[in-house]
């Protein structure tokens, strides 16, 4: 079991954003959107799988951004 | 061998080459990465590092593969040389009945065959590259696991170029030119990732193109080992 590592996520995120060419300021506003309702999401559950949180994250940065949403969720998965 | 079957050879074999997945992969994160930590110079010059230790691979192979096939083919009598060609030929016909189901793993992306764990290990290789040397390093590693696929490439088109009666500078050249359009898909997808394509877009490009690859890559080894059959056979 791991405990929800917000601030390696959150580094990640912001990482694939600049590779992105998303601007800082709007990108950290995202992340941190989509961190917040993530929370919000889980704070009635013990516990959860990490195909569900990251299917979490995935579906929340899409409503911001596809690009950022589709690298976080294809980044295990290009080799 | 006349001249098309030999040209044919090198032809297909350097196109899978140029094509196996592993090697562009692991460099689509690289650029991804250091794009995402570093300024644009620096990010080229690793890339080149990168590049350059994939070369260096191909081209140590080759020679060597070049020098023992060399030695070997001056001891042992035409029979065996013949027999050595249709034993690549089974071999090449296994790969290109194999490759079409187990290079891409199933489900989603374009998860390739080594191991999950491998695959992490050079995910996080690539996300922590700093220097020239991690980058270099990087660009070797990253071409050993698919040298299963390229070995006997290698063997056939040296048989090709040693068969073709060319000129040492003619085989000199056709050597290079092996080993340098192995790396021309790096400097393509380098240049599109300066000219405003990010991992999405590409990833979203090679995810696409899967089915593709599989089947060009499955159809080119099929087609060398019918061409050195064909070759063996009228002659």
């Amino acid at each position: 079991m791991q405990e929800f590592a917000e601030k390696q996520i959150k580094k990640e995120l912001k990482i694939d954003a600049k590779a992105l060419d998303i601007p800082t300021g709007a990108a950290e506003v995202f992340i941190e959107n989509t961190l917040k309702s993530v929370k919000k999401n889980i704070r009635t559950k013990k516990t959860i799988t990490k195909l569900d949180l990251e299917r979490l994250i995935t579906k929340e940065l899409k409503k911001y951004n596809s690009d950022l949403a589709y690298v976080y969720k294809i980044r295990d998965k290009i080799i | 061998m006349n001249i098309l079957t030999g040209v044919g050879i090198l032809l297909l074999s350097m196109l899978i080459a140029a094509f196996l997945q592993l090697k562009h992969g692991v460099f689509l994160l690289f650029l991804h990465y250091t794009s995402g930590k570093f300024k644009k110079d620096k990010v080229s010059i690793l890339s080149l590092f990168y590049i350059l230790g994939v070369e260096i691979v191909i081209a140590i192979i080759f020679t060597t593969i070049y020098y023992m096939l060399d030695s070997l083919f001056a001891v042992i009598p035409a029979s065996g040389q013949t027999l050595f060609e249709w034993i690549i030929a089974g071999i090449l016909i296994g790969l290109g009945f194999i490759f079409p189901f187990c290079y891409f793993k199933k489900g989603p992306g374009t998860k390739l065959f080594i191991s999950r764990n491998l695959a992490s290990q050079f995910s996080l290789k690539a996300k922590n590259v700093k220097t020239r040397s991690d980058a270099f390093v990087l660009g070797i590693v990253s071409s050993l696991p698919e040298l299963i696929l390229i070995i006997p490439l290698i063997m056939i088109s040296i048989i090709s170029i040693t068969k073709l009666d060319g000129t040492p500078l003619s085989r000199a050249a056709i050597i290079l030119a092996f080993i340098l359009l192995n790396v021309v898909p790096l400097f393509i997808i380098q240049t599109l990732f300066y000219h405003h394509y990010n991992l999405a877009d590409l990833e979203r490009k090679r995810e696409k193109s899967k089915n593709f690859i599989r089947f060009l890559i499955s159809f080119s080894y099929i087609s060398i080992a019918i061409l050195i059959i064909a070759s063996g056979v009228l002659n």
